[in-house]
């Protein structure tokens, strides 16, 4: 329990980093996560310590490298599952972030990769899919970098999904990062077009680095 | 006869309609400006040919307003022929919307379009072998050029044909359409979109979705993802067979410099500025000049003749309407339209709405709001008519009340003819920081409060491209109309109403009504209240209205600094005009219209009674 709700934080505040907020206010944190904020400070205190993270004498949080990697790693744990449930099992999009939640404190690096596979396999495994057995890194576009050439093997967003299938976001589409500002939006090349994300539409895209 | 023009936003659908049709139907370098169906009616070799131009759109499936409505139309067979227009250098992508229309099977026609630009970019296509690959006729045309788009008529009358392409779906579609077309008699088309969710009759329904169950299943992935992962596939195919390109020549990227960080967020902010300060300049010098003209030409003639009473005051309204009208409209509105025109055509538009998305998310909306609030620095009204842009009822009511609080070019006019002239320049910049403090305050607010989902940012790129003079005037003078049309019968018939008033002796009556509110409040003398009530009629107004109730131009000598101060921070805040409350009615409500102006109201007064207390 302790440690699950440790990387709670930590994804959280990951998050809260990958959409460009440097620092994550103490109250606004705990408010997020739901809990009481004396509760939070005492264990971010802990984790401080650890040297996951560094509290600022305004009460502002910053993830170190290691809390960074730790974060973002839970998180990619918690997309990969999410995308399993609902978009495999057809879970109720809800259900399956809640299922997630739980879940992503668990389960083996191993399983993750392994299961990152499966996801991939059944989906489009056409002339431009990756070879076989090479590590599945699951990114998210928020994560690449300007320039990057990539191949988008999931889209995970419910609402917006749609309209991003229209303009060729699709499993397998190629596409090139052309304009990247940290914490702001995202301009993909898409089909020879150019298209700016905001970066929670991002965040729910998945590539992988094509080559 | 009847057609209907079909496409991807941004690939010059309204200005074809416009070269076909030579009515003025705006036409911008920025997605979505089509929402509302317009038609127009030509008629060729003794024909009459009926044209509608349909909302950019860039799939038929969607639940999006532009697409709800494009599918009904196509769905109608309104049309007598679909006429789909391609952006020759986003065939692929264009290729999937062709795909989608050309399973209704009707007379199509292909108009490819930007040819110059793809060729530019270093792709060719080959037309001859996409016609032949499609089934259907293709027209290649430089629309903004006006090349070959003369031949469009002729060969929809003429040639065009239902499209032969198919698109190659995975054997369970196949199987499920074959099933549900032979139990529920449904065509092709009909089984395809009964399969996706949409269909009239229960039954049908029921029976697809059964069926979709059974392939989801299977495929572990919607039925939709695998239609439109075929007809993607189709599309892919078909480009691959017909375009040729070749890496273009690496030019200076200016792109680069317009969407980075630095100098990009400064370009930005510089532009903005810039244009604020042009269209403040040009438009008091032209203000000035129209309304001295109305004023000799037709007001001094008009008190001459010495009518009687009534029809003296009814008549000194009208003029006073039309002079306030024209006085405001052409010299700031146009002007502004002008820059946003260039703003739009050149592209630049979308650059900003990305630079800016991550400060508006700040305030519950994303770059696409930074449209509606840019245009409200030129007028209200305008502004608001394009929150329709955004997509969620969240957005659209945060920016109604972010927009009406912007101070538009009227209030400009009392910030520099009232603040500047009679206190100073610095004050005149603080008015506007109280202002732009409350948009900010009140935009923090509302994205925590207002229920809904925010929707994040999804907006093609446009090319950069050198606006065209004629393109950008036209579009300005056709915004000015629409102003005008909305505007001006508003302004005519609420300024009667107040000349009937003043006649009447009920502004009398009001003033002392307000009297001891107005002196205990803001500090004011009752008249500057009365002059504050005639601002709803036309924001600018309150200030002409002060200084005819004062009975001096300067005012300097008649009211303190501080009540000048307060005057205009008052009016600049409170209710918004007349023409802006009508349009809110229009797009968000007539409730969400009375909350906003409430607001407002409340917002002027507090401002103004706090003034008062720290001035005294």
């Amino acid at each position: 329990m302790q440690s699950s709700f440790r990387e709670d934080i930590l994804e959280r505040l990951y998050k809260e980093q990958a959409t460009g907020k440097t620092a994550t206010p103490l109250g606004y944190l705990a408010a997020l996560l739901d809990r009481d904020a004396g509760e939070v400070e005492k264990i971010l205190r802990e984790m401080e310590r650890e040297g996951d993270l560094r509290i600022s004498p305004d009460r502002t949080i910053t993830l170190t490298p290691r809390g960074e990697e730790t974060g973002g790693k839970i998180m990619r744990k918690h997309r990969i599952l999410e995308c399993f449930f609902s978009e495999m099992l057809g879970m109720a999009p809800e259900t399956a972030a809640e299922e997630a939640c739980t879940l992503e404190h668990n389960v083996s690096d191993e399983a993750i990769e392994r299961l990152g596979r499966y996801i991939r396999a059944p989906g489009w495994a056409g002339p431009r899919g990756m070879r076989r057995g090479k590590r599945w890194q699951a990114l998210t576009l928020i994560e690449a970098a300007e320039g990057d050439k990539l191949v988008v093997s999931c889209v995970s967003c419910r609402g917006p999904g749609m309209r991003l299938h229209d303009l060729g976001l699709f499993p397998g589409t190629a596409i090139s990062v052309v304009r990247k500002i940290p914490g702001n939006g995202i301009v993909i090349r898409v089909k020879e077009s150019d298209i700016a994300l905001s970066p929670e539409i991002a965040a729910s895209i998945f590539v992988e680095r094509a080559g | 006869m009847k057609i209907g023009l079909i496409g991807n936003p941004n690939v010059g659908k309204s200005l074809i309609f416009h070269q076909l049709t030579g009515l003025g139907v705006e036409v911008s370098n920025y997605p979505g400006t089509t929402i509302d169906l317009q038609c127009g009616t030509l008629c060729f070799q003794k024909e009459m040919v009926e044209i509608t131009d349909l909302p950019g759109i860039y799939s038929l499936d969607g639940e999006s307003e532009e697409e709800r409505i494009v599918r009904s139309f196509v769905d109608s067979g309104e049309a007598d022929v679909i006429v789909a227009v391609l952006d020759a250098g986003r065939l692929e992508r264009n290729l999937y919307l062709l795909l989608q229309v050309a399973e209704y099977r009707r007379p199509m026609l292909v108009v490819l379009n930007m040819m110059d630009e793809a060729e530019k970019s270093g792709i060719q296509v080959d037309v001859g072998k996409l016609s032949s690959l499609l089934g259907i006729e293709i027209i290649p045309t430089v629309a903004i050029q006006g090349k070959n788009t003369c031949n469009i008529i002729p060969a929809v009358l003429s040639s065009a044909r239902s499209p032969t392409v198919k698109v190659l779906y995975d054997h369970h579609i196949e199987a499920a359409v074959k099933s549900l077309g032979t139990i529920h008699n449904l065509d092709w088309i009909g089984a395809i979109q009964a399969l996706m969710g949409h269909a009239e009759d229960p039954d049908v329904l029921e029976a697809a979705s059964a069926l979709s169950e059974e392939i989801e299943r299977m495929h572990r992935m919607s039925v939709a993802q695998i239609i439109a992962g075929n007809r993607h596939n189709c599309a892919e195919h078909i480009a691959s067979e017909v375009v040729r390109s070749r890496p273009p020549g690496r030019g200076p990227d200016i792109d680069r410099l317009l969407t980075s960080r630095l100098p990009g967020i400064p370009i930005l902010v510089a532009i903005l500025v810039g244009i604020l300060l042009t269209v403040f300049m040009v438009g008091s010098w032209l203000e000035e000049a129209i309304v001295t003209l109305i004023d000799t030409v037709v007001m001094q003639p008009f008190l001459a003749v010495g009518f009687p009473p009534l029809a003296e005051q009814l008549g000194i309204s009208l003029i006073l309407a039309i002079q306030a009208g024209f006085g405001i409209a052409f010299p700031f509105i146009f002007t502004f339209y002008v820059f946003i025109a260039l703003l739009e055509d050149s592209g630049y538009l979308t650059r900003a709405a990305f630079l800016a998305d991550r400060t508006l998310h700040r305030f519950g909306m994303h770059g696409q709001g930074i449209i509606p609030l840019v245009l409200g620095f030129g007028c209200n009204v305008p502004a608001i008519m394009s929150i329709r842009l955004l997509r969620t009822k969240r957005e659209r009511l945060i920016s109604s009340f972010l927009v009406t609080l912007v101070p538009c070019s009227a209030r400009t006019v009392i910030i520099a003819g009232l603040v500047a002239a009679f206190v100073g320049l610095a004050a005149a910049m603080s008015v506007y920081l109280i202002v732009l403090a409350i948009i900010l305050i009140t935009g923090l607010i509302l994205s925590r409060v207002t229920p809904g989902e925010q929707f994040g940012m999804i907006l093609e790129m446009c090319p950069l491209r050198r606006p065209r003079a004629k393109n950008v005037l036209l579009k300005s003078w056709m915004r000015i109309r629409e102003f005008l049309v909305v505007a001006m019968p508003l302004l005519i018939i609420a300024s009667i109403i107040l000349g009937l008033f003043q006649y009447s002796g009920l502004m009398a009556a009001f003033g002392e009504f307000i009297e001891p509110f107005s002196i205990a409040v803001l500090g004011l003398p009752s008249y500057a209240t009365t002059a504050l009530i005639f601002g709803i009629l036309r924001k600018e107004m309150a200030l002409e209205t002060l200084v005819i109730l004062a009975g001096t131009a300067d005012l300097g000598a008649v009211l303190s600094m501080a009540q000048i101060y307060i005057f205009a921070v008052v009016s600049v805040l409170f209710v918004p005009c007349i023409a802006t409350i009508a349009v809110l009615k229009r797009e968000v409500g007539t409730k969400m219209a009375l909350v906003v102006s409430a607001y407002t109201l409340f917002m002027g007064i507090l401002v103004g009674a706090l003034l008062n207390i720290f001035f005294s």
